[in-house]
């Protein structure tokens, strides 16, 4: 720098040169923030002299998380911060793409590092400046309007989270401006930087290998970690949430310090007459060109290839034009001149050979991707999971809750199938590569779906290597041809921990039980132990405990086969029992009872004898035993359609026809029948291993009273499940509803032979039954059953109304049986 | 003064400026010609710091001036199509100019601006392109800086302005030393301002001399010779070009008129003529030595 000059004398020029940009930036956050939140406050507030001191200290809550929404790490203000940083970098290196300015800015006096750095420093205070100080305003507002003091240190939070951010998009910006001698190729490099790695990953680590390998896995989640590690934006947006946004904002800080040195050093060598052209350095044409021609072409190959059913000509042609049109294009924009569009024939022809090799990796597995099996002695475990063979089970304990006295919210966690293979730790392996063995031979290979086979089920297989990692796989079987092998690892004490986490509970885990709740047909219900002391409860729950995970231990495939469960049972936590109780005062969220009440819900079996006679010790009475007079009708609901094999005979898919009537049953010896050849569904899932019929969806709507124990609410060892209130308040005695509940079809119109009725009418039907029984709102669900069929044991009347063949109902069990 | 060593710049497989070597003295001006293409531009960018070389180097009163800022504060470059600050006034530019070069001398500026009868309160892009020359004129002058680069500046501005523009240069020369550099394509534009011309042909310099001592040193002569004088009586004299018209022969001669014309006297010849070269013929003639067409290339 000069002698009179210094270098904030050079930091204001620059300034007075970009004052436009920093005009929009301002105008910009003042709109997206104190203006915003003025208008989000009074759209609120208004009406605010109606508001009981509840409503507005709701509304109130309302203002504040639409301002921590406003602020937060939405992808908004990151997508805003993203759009900025491009204009940032375009304004402020713009004169590298602009042969005059470059000649006068780079005959001047000032070093090229100053000068680089005059930029940089102003584009923060450009951008980050009008948002600190519109933030800051807006929290104000927001503050004032809600007397939540949060709001300051909440913008300032996130303010320097979200500059983390700015920083490292903006560098990677500027390095794009650095790396081009012309604006437009500048923006298009900076949106090449920002998300092609993402795409390379997705195609390279995901959409080639589910189209090609059979056996491909993709884990939840799994890409977009991965691209986040390849794609500033992904890091600054990061679906995965893999890191906090603290620690990602400090990462992308210091990422960007890093590249803004790295880009002071391209500067440094970046040529001047570089200004007007394409690329400012040569080197980097040639390999910047391979890798957006490549996957372009490999891309391109895929869309053409799915489009013509799998052809392997037009996946060639896909991959030739594909490459023939990027390069082209590429070198027209790198010459900026048309003429030039087939220069670099070579370049052009070595990436038409690269993406046709990579892309054969793929199509022909070349590296054996399909029939990986790992060497045993590099093994230490597996584990498998299907959704043919078991749903996945919680614990009490897997949920989050959360009431700040205004509002409750409450989720369960999500568990995947990749969370229950991961903590499988099958170690009869013999059995596990059986079953990979069958994968493999059948990998790929089309099934008839017209004929007797069971269709293809998927497994996935993880296998954990003694390295530490772990190798996923998914299988389409057959599973009657791992018939042994599925039956085995399904009867193994591996398996059942990993499907039933009620197994693995810690003796800490097995003291914190504080009651256990089962549901037979009718409902949730709370078990009686009818102890003094708390050493007896605890001692009868651990007994019933002890004995039920002892027989769950001894789950067998063979017995999933002959039986369903007659009711769940659920452990319940401290925790959960916490939440059950504080949810259960608070009437306006009874709705989260019934989510609470399906979490963690086991299975007992018939041949549970042991826990099923401990129960009856506990006083437990299954209310299994419905018969026809409980019930005033059925209304059995078709999906028509068939589960099929799809079009690749790998998968199947659900093939729906024209819809039927619902058929509505009333017949007392009807619906008896119907009781008779079916299950309930409880809250454990079905058994899979049952050969149930998935086409019907049959609702039995009863007379019977489901909240005989509502009037026990009040004890602090239930989670009480329906709280009818009347309208004093008072739960509703059971009589009542019985007094009220004796209801006929005919009173509603309707006749008490099974007739034709639209889906409309049923559920006239079903509203006004409910309605009669029980005079409370509209939803029936809450007298309702769901019943489901076996293949075997249909009703006549059903299959002729259906006009569903006997051979039919057998080719149907034996594909879906093994 | 600015020396150039060997200075060589490549823009990819085209070689802009090929080994140059040239020395251009203080407070002289010195006109670089040449034909588009030539090098002429490359060159002062080198000498401005704009371009790196790929090979040689390129100093300023013995000092590198790429990324040397303080090398740079010596001299004021005004390329072929200055940049202005879009919508600035010339005022304004001129506190941007007076905060880089420490000599800026603002009254200058001022008395310029008047001198030429630019108005100050227009913005600069409402300006004719000759008004920006002379703008750009303005702004290097006032600089204070001691090297002034001027690439094509004189091309385009009507004789007038020239003259007035020569006259300012020359003030300056000899006010405080300042050593223009003009590059042209057009010799007759240097003709009658430049005190020492480089000639730039498809990046190599052809020559580099001093004007005067161009004028001085080569001339051109007409004579008949007396019968059974033969053409050897010739010898001695460093002819560069001879022509002949039945007996009429003209040559163009190295060395000074009194040396000149003493051989002449001795030869006693029926007649002869030393006439003055004008600066294009000077340019024919010792471009035409080294075998090219100076036509072809700058007039």
């Amino acid at each position: 720098m000069t002698s009179r000059s210094s270098f904030c004398d050079l930091l204001k020029e620059n300034f007075k040169r970009r004052i436009w940009s920093f005009a929009i930036t301002m105008l910009f956050f003042l709109f997206y923030f104190p203006i915003s939140s003025m208008l989000t406050a009074d759209g609120y507030l208004a009406g605010i002299e109606t508001m009981t001191e509840l409503e507005l200290a709701r509304t109130k809550m309302y203002i504040f998380n639409a301002f921590k929404s406003q602020h937060g790490q939405s992808g908004g203000i990151v997508f805003f911060l993203m759009v900025f940083a491009i204009l940032m970098a375009a304004s402020a290196f713009g004169y590298l793409h602009d042969r005059n300015k470059t000649d006068f800015y780079h005959s001047l006096p000032i070093s090229r590092m100053k000068l680089y750095m005059a930029n940089i420093i102003n584009s923060f205070v450009i951008t980050l400046v009008p948002y600190l100080v519109m933030a800051l305003i807006s929290a104000g507002i927001t503050g004032v309007r809600t007397g939540y003091g949060e709001c300051i240190p909440y913008a300032l939070t996130n303010f320097l989270i979200n500059s983390g951010f700015f920083v490292l998009l903006f560098s990677v910006s500027v390095i794009a401006m650095l790396l081009t001698g012309h604006r437009i190729i500048g923006i298009l490099g900076t949106l090449v930087l920002y998300f092609w790695g993402a795409f390379i990953m997705s195609l390279f680590a995901n959409d080639l290998m589910s189209s090609f390998f059979s056996t491909f896995y993709s884990e939840p989640g799994h890409l977009s970690f991965l691209q986040q590690f390849v794609s500033p934006v992904y890091w600054c947006v990061s679906y995965t949430q893999s890191y906090g946004a603290g620690f990602r904002s400090t990462v992308a800080l210091l990422a960007g310090i890093v590249i803004i040195l790295v880009g002071s050093k391209i500067y440094s060598i970046r040529r001047s007459e570089a200004a007007g052209q394409a690329m400012a350095f040569k080197l980097t044409e040639a390999p910047i060109k391979f890798i957006l021609v490549i996957p372009v072409a490999i891309f391109s190959g895929m869309v053409f290839q799915s489009m013509i059913g799998g052809s392997d000509f037009w996946a060639i042609f896909g991959i030739v034009v594909g490459a023939l049109l990027s390069h082209c294009v590429i070198e027209i924009i790198y010459n900026l001149d048309f003429k030039k569009l087939f220069d670099h024939r070579a370049h052009m022809l070595a990436a038409l050979i690269v993406s046709l090799g990579l892309f054969s990796i793929y199509r022909f597995d070349l590296f054996g991707y399909d029939s990986y099996l790992p060497d045993e002695d590099k093994v230490e475990s597996a584990g498998i999971y299907s959704y043919a063979l078991d749903q996945i089970y919680a614990t009490t304990n897997d949920i989050e809750y959360e009431d700040n006295d205004l509002t409750v919210t409450l989720n369960e966690n999500y568990i995947s199938d990749k969370d229950v293979v991961d903590r499988m730790k099958l170690t009869s392996l013999e059995d596990v590569y059986g079953l990979a063995e069958h994968g493999i031979a059948e990998a790929g290979i089309s099934q008839d779906p017209d004929g007797p086979d069971c269709y293809p089920r998927n497994v996935l297989l993880a296998w954990h290597l003694k390295n530490g990692k772990t190798v996923y796989r998914q299988y389409y079987l057959n599973f009657r041809t791992a018939h042994d092998e599925l039956s085995a690892i399904h009867d193994s004490i591996e398996y059942k921990e990993a499907i039933y986490p009620v197994l693995n509970l810690s003796e800490t885990d097995i003291s914190d039980i504080i009651g256990v709740n089962y549901q037979d047909a009718l409902g949730y219900h709370h078990i009686f132990f009818n102890d003094d002391k708390d050493e007896e409860l605890k001692a009868d729950i651990e007994k019933l405990y002890n004995t039920y995970t002892g027989e769950l231990k001894g789950l067998t495939a063979d017995t999933r086969r002959k039986e369903n469960p007659v009711c769940t049972l659920q452990f319940k936590s401290t925790y959960f029992q916490n939440i059950a109780d504080s949810i259960k005062h608070d009437s306006e969220y009874s709705y989260y009872l019934d989510r609470l009440n399906a979490i963690g819900q086991y299975p007992v079996y018939p041949s549970f004898t042991k826990t099923l006679d401990l129960l009856r010790e506990y006083g437990v009475k299954l209310n299994n035993d419905i018969n026809a007079d409980d019930i005033n009708a059925i209304v059995v609901s078709a999906y028509s359609g068939t589960t099929e094999l799809s079009g690749d005979g790998l998968s199947t898919e659900y093939v729906y026809e024209e819809p039927k009537a619902n058929l509505v049953i009333s017949d007392k010896d009807k619906i008896q029948e119907v009781l008779d050849s079916s299950s309930y569904y409880l809250s454990c899932g079905y058994n899979e291993l049952s050969p149930r019929i998935y086409s019907f969806d049959m609702t039995a709507h009863t007379t019977m009273d489901f909240y005989i124990e509502a009037e026990n609410a009040d004890k602090r060892d239930f989670a009480t499940i329906y709280v009818l209130d009347d309208e004093d308040g008072e739960a509703a005695p059971a009589e009542s509803s019985e007094a009220e509940s004796d209801v006929s079809l005919e009173e509603n119109g309707l006749a008490a032979e099974p007739v034709n009725v639209s889906n409309e009418e049923a559920a006239v039907f079903a509203y006004a039954t409910a309605d009669a029984a029980y005079g409370m709102g509209s939803d029936s669900s809450y007298r309702t059953l769901n019943l489901y069929l076996t293949y075997n044991n249909v009703p006549d009347f059903i299959k002729e109304y259906y006009e569903i063949s006997d051979e039919y109902l057998e080719n149907t069990y034996l594909s879906s049986t093994w | 003064m600015i020396e150039a060593k060997g200075l060589t710049k490549k823009y990819g497989d085209f070689t802009a400026v090929d080994n140059i070597d040239l020395t251009i003295s203080d407070s002289s001006l010195f006109g670089l010609v040449g034909t588009n293409g030539a090098g002429k531009s490359t060159f002062l960018k080198m000498a401005a710091g704009i371009l790196k070389p790929d090979s040689g180097t390129v100093t300023i009163d013995g000092d590198e001036v790429y990324e040397k800022p303080k090398t740079k504060e010596r001299f004021f470059y005004i390329s072929d199509d200055q940049y202005f600050f879009s919508n600035a006034a010339p005022d304004e530019i001129m506190n941007f100019y007076a905060n880089i070069y420490p000599e800026f001398d603002k009254a200058k500026y001022d008395k310029l601006l008047n001198t030429f009868d630019l108005p100050k309160n227009r913005k600069i892009n409402t300006y004719s392109k000759g008004m920006k020359k002379l703008l750009s004129i303005v702004y290097g002058l006032a600089s204070g800086t001691k090297y002034l680069f001027c690439d094509e500046t004189f091309d385009g501005l009507d004789p007038v302005m020239r003259q007035a523009v020569k006259s300012l240069l020359a003030f300056d020369m000899s006010d405080r030393g300042l050593t223009p550099v003009v590059t042209s394509h057009n010799l007759r534009e240097l003709e009658d301002i430049c005190d020492h011309v480089g000639l730039l042909h498809k990046g190599g310099i052809l020559l580099s001399r001093d004007l005067d001592d161009m004028k001085l040193n080569i001339h051109k002569v007409q004579f008949v010779l007396r019968e059974g004088t033969g053409e050897e009586s010739l010898n001695g004299l460093d002819i560069i070009l001879k022509e002949s018209r039945g007996s009429l022969i003209t040559i163009t001669v190295r060395g000074s008129e009194e040396s000149i014309d003493e051989h002449f006297k001795a030869l006693d010849p029926v007649y002869y003529e030393i006439i003055p070269l004008s600066l294009e013929e000077i340019f024919i003639s010792e471009t035409e030595v080294k075998g090219y067409d100076i036509k072809k290339l700058i007039l």
